[in-house]
């Protein structure tokens, strides 16, 4: 079985399956078109003032089993946060309006499917050791990688990612799909609770599939740190003076009985308030793959100690072959790099980087990969602006805004000038047009998408402004004047 | 370009009437290329040639709604500055008449029935986004449509946290000073909307 060690590519404390995902697609390959077309945008990107803004519709699939109740989620509540986290690199999101057949959805930007209708469902039997037979979906969840060894058996009836991707349920062409899963089976070692792909590895391909867990727990009582809020409303994006808060709602549940929540290694997700601190950024870091980025460093089946060590790491992701065994950095210079004896990712007061900076100093990003632990967010609890620190680097947003405006080698655009081009057809990509232009008569790519897509968006402000005024309206009664 | 219709959309500042202005502007190759005039559309028209359409997406007892409908007596509430010719034209629609157009267009849906706490007849424009479109009949087989252009109506929350804020006594000294407090961060959350 000659996938028989993806699974045991992922380090055993990866949340996100990129890195699986994309070395079983680029394994081997010469990369080196894309890495210098991109670093060659990116480079424009940053000398080009005024570059029009982005946006993109997507789309929320909900696929449902038993083990999800009480599943409401709001899918403009979704794109506020991940809006919120893309702010300053002008790309933004909206909810795709209109659905395959060109009607406009009773819910925009969300469709629920029941599992039971895939037909894909397969069963490993690791008594032989061989089949997979085909199966309704019965049980639970779906498995990042069926290709495993056979001592590392997942027991279970399932979907695999691609095979959900492949399904006529899901995906549409002219907007980024994103699916939320009850479950992500992984191996035994690793949590992988969100999984996806970079743009070049095809529409379908890229869609990133999620936990539910994984979007941010509700809460339905004060938070512990003493934010006491209403657990329906959408406003607590931000406070007045835009810190962030801890907390967050996306409105759903689990079963008792589901494999999630019985799972001891993932037992950090499943109560109700620690979750509540991702607030949609496994959506965002999903999100940044597909729009070209790695993790900050990725190890492809090489032990912890040599993934996290500060020790010149030679590989650029990307730059160089993408080959088992190998540990690589990402193309950036102004993303944190941990010291040694410090994991990737944890972003303790006091650390510092490879290079002896204080952590603080540089950017913690979104694409570190096992920065969604709810407790390891908790570390960050005490700053006064929860998660300021995680966002994108400026190097990161050009190569994100750089691959939107990629030409592949046959001439044509990537999967995602191909979606902007849906919106816009005066859209060409190859380079950067400054905003000025429009002046000449070019629209912005702002002002680009449908009217369609513009209601939905309205529909969604038209809440939160509701919301935000009935808020205020609290505010204004509960003083004795 | 073809002549490219560009509009401002406000309240007035008593909250009682909902604007619509034409800020077009005049032709011009470099910096108006959509604007009024040769070679595009001469704005030497009469008033009865523009057509409005809102889009209401507003809250019946928090239940939400997209109401749209056409303002078929616009005539009522237009003008312009130079008599025979729209460029720069106004309309300026009160707040019962919007307030009636979205209870008629929600009687009319045959699946939708009209919250009897609807107040048909309202004084100020509600706290609402509007999203508008005009239409310029320029004889019988043609017509120039402007963009859609939306406005986020803050007005009367506006006027009540501004009445607000005069009201605290800021030099009382056994006040309850979270009221202070309170009352900034509702201002806050105002301008926040305002600045959208």
């Amino acid at each position: 079985m000659a996938n028989k060690y993806y699974t045991k590519l992922l380090d055993s404390e990866s949340v996100c399956g990129f890195d699986l995902e994309f070395y079983k697609k680029f394994d081997g390959q010469d990369l080196s078109y894309y890495y210098d077309s991109i670093s060659t945008l990116s480079e424009e990107y940053t000398k080009t003032s005024e570059v029009p803004d982005v946006v993109f519709p997507i789309m929320f699939y909900v696929l449902k089993d038993q083990h999800m109740v009480n599943v409401n989620i709001n899918p403009y509540y979704i794109v506020k946060w991940i809006n919120y986290w893309f702010s300053g690199s002008g790309i933004s999101f909206i909810p795709q309006e209109l659905d395959s057949q060109g009607n406009v959805m009773s819910t925009p930007g969300l469709g629920s499917i029941t599992a039971s209708v895939l037909a894909m469902a397969n069963y490993y039997n690791s008594d032989t050791n061989s089949d997979y037979d085909r199966q309704s979906y019965p049980v639970s969840g779906v498995y990042l990688n069926r290709n495993i060894d056979s001592s590392e058996t997942v027991p279970s009836y399932l979907n695999d990612v691609d095979s959900i991707r492949n399904s006529n349920y899901f995906i549409r062409d002219n907007c980024i799909n994103v699916v939320f899963v009850n479950y992500i089976n992984t191996d035994k070692s690793t949590e992988v609770v969100m999984t996806s792909n970079s743009h070049l590895a095809g529409h379908r391909e890229m869609t990133p599939i999620i936990n539910l867990s994984a979007l941010g727990r509700s809460s339905n009582f004060p938070h512990e740190k003493g934010n006491k809020k209403n657990p329906d409303s959408i406003f607590d994006l931000a406070s007045s003076n835009n810190d962030i808060k801890n907390f967050s709602n996306f409105s759903y549940d689990y079963e008792t009985t589901s494999p999630f929540m019985g799972s001891p290694i993932l037992d950090h997700w499943k109560t109700k308030q620690q979750g509540s601190a991702i607030m949609a950024r496994s959506v965002v870091h999903s999100l940044g793959h597909v729009f070209g980025l790695s993790h900050v460093r990725t190890g492809l089946n090489v032990p912890s100690a040599s993934y996290h060590t500060c020790s010149y790491v030679s590989k650029t992701m990307f730059k160089d072959p993408i080959q088992n065994n190998t540990v690589y950095k990402d193309p950036f210079s102004d993303t944190t790099q941990n010291r040694a004896g410090l994991d990737q990712v944890r972003p303790y007061s006091g650390a510092t980087t490879c290079a002896g900076d204080p952590i603080e100093d540089v950017y913690l990003t979104h694409m570190h990969n096992t920065l969604y632990y709810p407790d390891k967010l908790d570390d960050l609890g005490d700053r006064s602006t929860l998660g300021a620190g995680l966002k994108f680097s400026p190097q990161q947003i050009a190569w994100m805004r750089a691959n939107i405006n990629y030409i592949q080698e046959n001439g044509e655009l990537g999967v995602l000038g191909k979606i902007q081009q849906s919106l816009d057809q005066s859209f060409t990509g190859g380079t950067f047009e400054e905003i000025s232009n429009c002046a000449a008569g070019s629209r912005s790519r702002a002002s680009a998408t449908t009217h369609s897509n513009i209601s939905a968006l309205l529909t969604g402000d038209s809440k939160y402004l509701h919301d935000s005024l009935s808020y205020i309206d609290s505010i204004i009664n509960s003083i004795q004047y | 370009m073809p002549l490219d219709i560009k509009l401002n959309i406000r309240t007035t500042e008593d909250c009682r009437n909902l604007v619509i202005e034409d800020i077009t502007g005049d032709f011009n190759q470099s910096v108006n290329p959509g604007g009024w005039g040769d070679p595009n559309q001469s704005p030497e028209l009469g008033l009865e040639v523009v057509d409005v359409f809102v889009t209401a997406y507003h809250f019946i007892d928090d239940q939400q709604y997209t109401t749209s409908f056409q303002i078929v007596d616009s005539l009522y509430y237009i003008d312009s500055p130079v008599k025979g010719n729209i460029k720069g034209f106004k309309i300026s629609v009160p707040a019962d008449v919007i307030s009636t157009y979205i209870a008629n267009q929600i009687n009319f849906e045959p699946s939708v029935n009209l919250p009897d706490s609807y107040n048909t007849s309202q004084e100020t424009i509600e706290d609402n986004i509007y999203q508008v479109v005009v239409r310029l009949k320029i004889n019988n087989s043609s017509s120039i449509i402007s963009s859609s252009h939306s406005y986020s109506s803050t007005c009367n929350m506006r006027k009540r946290v501004d009445k607000l804020l005069t009201s605290i006594n800021l030099d009382c000294e056994t006040c309850d000073k979270s009221d202070l407090d309170k009352a900034i961060l509702a201002k806050s959350i105002l301008e926040g909307l305002e600045n959208k």
